[in-house]
């Protein structure tokens, strides 16, 4: 197997939650906007489901960041460090 | 969606929507409980099989009460997964498609394991039984309702024990 294969198992990090609940969106209602189950939008913020590229790219753009600042194969850096979210 | 009206959805649709949705009896919606009700079910079906085989005079009942037995459990376990194993595709998001498929897969796997062991106890019970004492047709008739019954269960009880506890 190439060592640069992916494993299907590795954890996609993300500040889904996080965003979430800066907005004052509950589950269901990020849910609707999406076009995806309430319980799928909690198992992507434990970590349990990894989205699709196509889930991923309308969440980013539902959130106006860039797919890079709401997930990620390393853990994220404290939101004091990361300009991607636009906090400087 | 489905040859409905675009304004006003089917009662049906209506109905499915509501399951998918449903958040009713929260403390039911666990990997636990789930695979609990799971094996509940694989038990009476397995008793169902056994009482059909045997000779006993309180086979036929005791195996109508083991079928009878099973509906309501199923119909329970259904209802906590959300129907996600037989509702149209339609109405499924990527991750319950996705999830559906590894539930059907498993399912199918589980079916040709079980087939091989119940062609050979069939096989068994037929060349078993004396020629002055056929095999009642009762006995091989129940297994076209059996295999109907755990074609149609099996996926649900592969889902009700993979699928992981709910988000609150």
């Amino acid at each position: 197997m190439s060592p640069r294969r992916a494993k299907i198992e590795e954890p996609i990090h993300n500040r889904l939650e996080m965003l979430r609940a800066e907005r004052g969106l509950s589950r269901r209602d990020l849910a609707d906007a999406l076009g995806v189950h309430y319980q799928t939008i909690g198992y992507i913020e434990r970590g349990e489901y990894a989205p699709s590229l196509h889930l991923a790219l309308r969440t980013a753009e539902y959130f106006d960041r860039p797919v890079e600042a709401i997930f990620s194969l390393e853990p994220f850096a404290p939101l004091s460090s990361d300009s991607l979210l636009g906090r400087g | 969606m489905n040859g409905s009206n675009d304004t006003y959805p089917s009662t049906k649709e209506v109905r499915r929507r509501l399951l998918l949705d449903s958040a009713t009896l929260p403390a039911w919606r666990t990997r636990f409980r789930r695979r609990l009700l799971a094996a509940g079910l694989a038990v009476l079906l397995l008793l169902a099989a056994g009482l059909n085989l045997s000779d006993s005079s309180v086979a036929g009942v005791g195996v109508l009460v083991a079928l009878l037995c099973t509906a309501p459990l199923y119909f329970f376990l259904r209802h906590l997964l959300r129907g996600v194993v037989d509702v149209p595709t339609d109405e499924l998001d990527e991750r319950q498609l996705q999830n559906r498929g590894t539930y059907y897969l498993w399912a199918y796997r589980f079916l040709g394991l079980l087939i091989v062991p119940g062609m050979l106890l069939t096989l068994a019970v037929v060349r078993g039984a004396s020629d002055d004492e056929a095999v009642s047709p009762g006995t091989l008739g129940g297994l076209i309702p059996a295999i109907f019954i755990i074609v149609s269960i099996l996926p649900t009880m592969v889902a009700a024990w993979m699928e992981p506890d709910e988000v609150e």
